[in-house]
């Protein structure tokens, strides 16, 4: 995927280390949450910490325009 | 450990103060949409739509039987001259509607618009030399004419959409977008350069070639030229370059023209290097001037048409912005000295 051997590679190395930065992030939450549920999570959350992280999803989500990241699928 | 996966069970809503928590939620994404926006603005990005299928199929769906309609086919070099200001401003009987899809060379669209019988307007195709023969020319129009066939099967593409088309008409930094904005800033720490071709509501695209970083538009050059010259020596020959025209155009040409349409074809302006290339492999008397004097189509060379043959060409192969008026402009007069015009301008 890095492309360590002779192959053409698929992602530039700015955009691999983002993507194993993500996943060790993700997984990182998964492993300190293990014992407690979402609902328990965000309840311990401040309210204005919650307001940054929703805002920063939803930024992103509006960042990420693209011809095949349609929104809305409904085809006959 | 609690499950993952979803239950039954309906999921309490987390206590606390969610007015709020939504209010500021709103205020942070206003706060930072506006700050994104202002900062990639003042590095020079401009708001573009981006071009599908889909926003190219309600293009094609105003090419109706209205003989005015003049239905502009090619690839990137067309959609960087055609302007639809200075073609209603010459031809204001006319209908001008820009099908040209950047990197999709126009055989496939003119192939559409011959098996459409209601189709009576003229169609202006932009044809290279060298893109003359290439076989695999359908695949890259398919999904653009495919998803016109069937547009009403796609109601909620048909909406996502224009609700897009309506967001990238404003915002420059969704040209930008989230991976090529974090990976400048994370790779070269900088902000992402802005794109020198932007594209309107309308399919209209605009090239500022004064934001070209010029080692960036010089490799585009140097790469385009290597790409023709490795090809060079592959180059069809006159008879069998004429004889791949007559197959694969001629046909299209007559059948668009036995349901009362037609059609125009036109060699677009070259520049620099990449004109002298094209005038060394492929000499234009033994090529241009043999296939004009035997098509059914119109034909146009942009060496005889005034006003034409003396834009430059910033990358050798496209025309900047303050041009496409001009070749517009020249484009309409050529078509109607040619005579392409009688008849549909009452």
């Amino acid at each position: 995927m890095v492309g360590s051997g002779d192959g053409p590679r698929v992602l530039s190395m700015v955009s691999a280390r983002l993507a194993l930065v993500t996943i060790a992030v993700v997984l990182g939450l998964q492993w300190a949450t293990r014992e407690r549920s979402g609902e328990d999570i965000v309840e311990r959350t401040p309210w204005a910490v919650r307001a940054i992280a929703l805002g920063a999803m939803i930024e992103a989500i509006i960042l990420m325009q693209g011809p095949d990241r349609a929104f809305l699928y409904f085809q006959f | 450990m609690p499950s993952s996966t979803s239950s039954s069970e309906p999921r309490r809503v987390p206590s606390g103060n969610w007015w709020a928590t939504w209010l500021v939620t709103l205020l942070l994404v206003i706060a930072m949409t506006w700050k994104l926006e202002t900062i990639t603005r003042a590095h020079g990005q401009r708001p573009t739509v981006v071009d599908d299928p889909v926003w190219w199929s309600v293009s094609r769906h105003t090419v109706d039987g209205d003989p005015s309609v003049v239905a502009f086919l090619g690839a990137s070099r067309m959609a960087l001259r055609y302007s639809a200001r200075a073609f209603a401003e010459t031809a204001p009987r006319l209908r001008g509607v820009q099908l040209a899809i950047d990197g999709v060379p126009p055989l496939g669209v003119l192939e559409d618009l011959a098996n459409d019988d209601q189709f009576r307007g003229i169609a202006v195709v932009d044809i290279i030399e060298w893109e003359v023969g290439v076989v695999d020319d359908l695949d890259t129009v398919r999904p653009y004419v495919d998803r016109t066939h069937a547009l009403w099967r796609a109601p909620g593409a048909l909406v996502n959409r224009y609700l897009a088309t309506l967001a990238q008409a404003q915002f420059a930094v969704l040209a930008t977008g989230s991976h090529r904005l974090i990976s400048s800033l994370l790779g070269k720490r900088r902000w992402p350069p802005p794109a020198w071709v932007v594209a309107d509501r309308d399919r209209i695209s605009h090239a500022d070639y004064r934001l070209a970083e010029p080692a960036a538009l010089k490799a585009k050059i140097d790469g385009r030229l290597t790409g023709i010259l490795a090809g060079a020596s592959s180059a069809l020959g006159p008879d069998a370059w004429l004889a791949a025209l007559a197959r694969d155009i001629e046909p299209l040409v007559q059948r668009i023209r036995a349901h009362g349409g037609d059609v125009v074809i036109v060699h677009m302006p070259l520049s620099g290097q990449l004109a002298e290339l094209f005038e060394r492999t492929y000499p234009r008397p033994r090529y241009w001037d043999a296939y004009a004097a035997r098509s059914t189509a119109h034909v146009l060379h942009y060496r005889d048409i005034p006003g034409m043959s003396k834009l430059a060409c910033p990358d050798e192969m496209h025309l900047d912005q303050k041009d496409h008026e001009a070749f517009t402009r020249a484009l309409v007069g050529a078509m109607r000295d040619q005579g392409v015009f009688r008849g549909r301008e009452p």
